[in-house]
C-alpha cells in the first residue's frame, strides 16, 4: 500500500511538472498521434497488397498495434524516465540516494520518475484496439478481457524486467548501455511473431519475450482465452522478474557508492 | 579556387578528428547501427510474407539498410546540443564556416556506421539471397551521394529548430516518421497505393532512402531514373536554401552565456 502511495505521489508531481509546460505537452501528444498513425498507415499499405499477413487479418493487426501502443505507452510513462540514465547513476554514485531511502530500492530506482504525457499513447492504443474489434465485429467475452488484462500486466512486467536486467549489467560494465538494443528488440513486438522465421520466433518467445507483450494478448482478445498461453506468460513474467531481482542483488554487492 | 581547397582540407581534417574521436565509442556506434537498421529489417520481414511484393524485395531492403547507414544523420543530438549548451559559440568564433563542424562529425559517424554495419549487411544479404548487377550499383552511386546530402540538409535544418524550441527531438522524429512512411522503408514506393505513390515520388523523402535502393536493385526504367534524379536535384537546391535561411534567422536569435 505504501508503494502504491509512493507511485501516486511521484506521478502527481510529474504531472504537475508536465502541465506547467503546455506547449511541450501539446507537441508530445501530437508526436504520439503521428507515430501511431504511421504504424496504422504501414499496416494499411501492406493490406492493400494482401488479405492476410502471416494469418493475421487487418482487424486483428489493429488489435495488435493497439496493444503494442498501450504497453509501450505504459513503459514510456512509468519506466523509461527512470531507466534513461540508470547506468550513469551507477557510475557517478547517484544510486546512493535510492539505497538510503526506507523503501524497496529496485522499485525506487527504476519506477519513480514518470512522463505523464506518454499516457496519451496508451489512450490512443485503447482507441485502436476498439476500432480493430469493431472491424472484426467481435465483442470479447469477460473471460477474454480478463485474460488480455493479465497478459498485458505480464507484458509490462517483462518489459520492466528486461529493461532493468539489461540496465543492471552496468554494475559490472559501467559504460555498457544496452538501452538502444532493448528498444530495437522491443520494436519486433510491433508485428505478430508469426511473420518471423522459426529461430527468431523462439528467441522472441523465450529469450526476449515480446510475444507475451503483443502477439499473445492480441490473439487472446480476438480468439478467447487459452489456459496454456496464460500459464506460459505468467511463468515467463515470474522467471524474468526473479532473474532481474537476482541480478540486482548481485549487482548491489559490487556497487561501491559515490564516496568509495 | 584556393578557398575551396582550403575548405576541403578543413573538412578532411574535421572528419579525421571526429573519426578518431568516435573510435572510443564503438559500442555506442553499434547501437546506432542496430537502431538505424531495425525499421528496414522489419519492413523486409513483413514484405517477405506478401507474395505480390516480387522476387527483388530482399535485395531492395538490403540496399535500403546500406543507404540508411550511409545517410544517417543525428544533428538533433550533436548540433542541437551545441545550441542548447552554448558550445556553438566556439564554432562561431573560428575563421571557418560553422557548418564544417556538424558536416565533419556527420561524415565520420556515417563512416563508422558503415564499417560496423558490415556484418549485419553480410548476414542479411546471405539470408535473403540478395544480388546486384554492377551497372545498376554504379547508376545508384550518384543517387546515394544526393541522398546523403539531402538527409544531412533535412536533419540539420530541422535541428536548427533548437534556436526556437526545446522540442528539437520531437521535430526531427516527425521528419523521421515521414522518411519511414513515404521514403521507402515501410514499403517500397512502387507498392504504395495511389495517390500516396505519386505524392511520395515528388517529395524529398524517397530521394533520401528508397530511390538509390531502387536504382541499385535495377527495378527502374531509364525514364523513371532520370525523373528521380531531377526530383533529387530539385530538393537538394530547395533544402540547401531552407538550411541557409534557417541558419540566418536562427543565428540572429542565438545568445549564449556572456553574449
Amino acid at each position: 500500500m505504501r508503494t502504491v502511495r509512493l507511485f501516486g505521489t511521484a506521478f502527481s508531481l510529474a504531472l504537475r511538472g508536465a502541465l506547467a509546460y503546455r506547449t511541450n505537452l501539446f507537441f508530445d501528444a501530437l508526436l504520439a498521434l503521428v507515430q501511431l498513425a504511421a504504424s496504422i498507415a504501414t499496416i494499411g499499405i501492406v493490406f492493400t497488397r494482401t488479405g492476410l499477413l502471416a494469418g493475421w487479418s487487418a482487424g486483428q493487426m489493429l488489435v495488435l498495434v493497439g496493444t503494442y501502443s498501450l504497453i509501450t505507452g505504459l513503459r514510456a510513462t512509468f519506466l523509461d524516465p527512470s531507466l534513461a540514465d540508470f547506468s550513469e547513476q551507477i557510475r557517478d554514485g547517484r544510486l546512493d540516494a535510492y539505497l538510503l531511502r526506507p523503501a524497496n530500492s529496485v522499485l525506487l530506482a527504476t519506477t519513480t520518475r514518470h512522463a505523464p504525457v506518454a499516457v496519451v499513447q496508451c489512450i490512443l492504443g485503447v482507441g485502436v484496439i476498439i476500432s480493430g474489434l469493431r472491424e472484426l465485429e467481435t465483442i470479447p467475452s469477460p473471460a477474454a478481457l480478463a485474460a488480455w488484462f493479465l497478459l498485458t500486466c505480464a507484458g509490462l512486467l517483462i518489459g520492466w524486467a528486461t529493461s532493468v536486467g539489461l540496465a543492471s549489467l552496468a554494475f559490472w560494465a559501467p559504460r555498457l548501455n544496452l538501452g538502444v538494443l532493448h528498444g530495437a528488440a522491443w520494436e519486433f513486438g510491433r508485428y505478430p511473431i508469426d511473420i518471423y522465421g522459426r529461430c527468431i520466433r523462439q528467441l522472441l518467445t523465450f529469450a526476449f519475450p515480446v510475444a507475451v507483450v503483443t502477439t499473445w494478448p492480441a490473439r487472446i482478445l480476438v480468439h478467447g482465452p487459452d489456459l496454456g498461453t496464460l500459464l506460459m506468460a505468467v511463468l515467463l513474467a515470474a522467471g524474468f522478474t526473479a532473474g532481474t531481482l537476482l541480478l540486482w542483488r548481485l549487482g548491489l554487492r559490487r556497487y561501491t557508492g559515490a564516496t568509495s | 579556387m584556393s578557398k575551396v581547397r582550403r575548405l576541403l582540407r578543413l573538412l578532411r581534417l574535421e572528419i579525421w578528428r571526429q573519426f578518431i574521436g568516435w573510435s572510443g565509442a564503438w559500442w555506442f556506434l553499434v547501437t546506432l547501427v542496430v537502431g538505424q537498421s531495425v525499421a528496414p529489417l522489419l519492413g523486409l520481414l513483413i514484405w517477405l510474407e506478401v507474395p505480390s511484393a516480387g522476387p527483388r524485395i530482399g535485395s531492395y531492403y538490403l540496399a535500403v539498410i546500406c543507404v540508411g547507414l550511409v545517410t544517417a544523420s543525428f544533428e538533433n543530438h550533436t548540433f542541437a546540443q551545441s545550441i542548447y549548451s552554448g558550445g556553438l559559440a566556439t564554432a562561431l568564433l573560428r575563421p571557418q564556416p560553422p557548418v564544417l563542424g556538424p558536416l565533419g562529425e556527420n561524415l565520420a559517424i556515417r563512416l563508422w556506421m558503415l564499417l560496423l554495419g558490415m556484418p549485419l549487411i553480410a548476414a542479411v544479404g546471405l539470408s535473403v539471397g540478395a544480388s546486384f548487377s554492377v551497372p545498376a550499383v554504379l547508376a545508384a552511386v550518384p543517387a546515394l551521394v544526393l541522398a546523403a546530402v539531402l538527409r544531412f540538409l533535412w536533419v540539420w535544418t530541422l535541428a536548427m529548430a533548437a534556436f526556437w524550441t526545446e522540442r528539437v527531438h520531437g521535430v526531427v522524429a516527425f521528419g523521421g516518421v515521414l522518411i519511414l512512411l513515404i521514403g521507402g522503408s515501410a514499403a517500397p514506393i512502387a507498392l504504395l497505393p495511389e495517390p500516396l505513390r505519386s505524392i511520395a515520388q515528388l517529395l524529398p523523402f524517397r530521394s533520401m532512402l528508397g530511390f538509390p535502393a531502387e536504382l541499385a536493385t535495377g527495378t527502374l526504367t531509364a525514364a523513371e531514373a532520370a525523373t528521380g534524379y531531377l526530383v533529387a536535384l530539385f530538393w537538394v537546391g530547395a533544402l540547401a536554401c531552407s538550411a541557409v535561411g534557417a541558419w540566418r534567422l536562427g543565428i540572429r536569435r542565438y545568445s549564449t552565456v556572456g553574449a
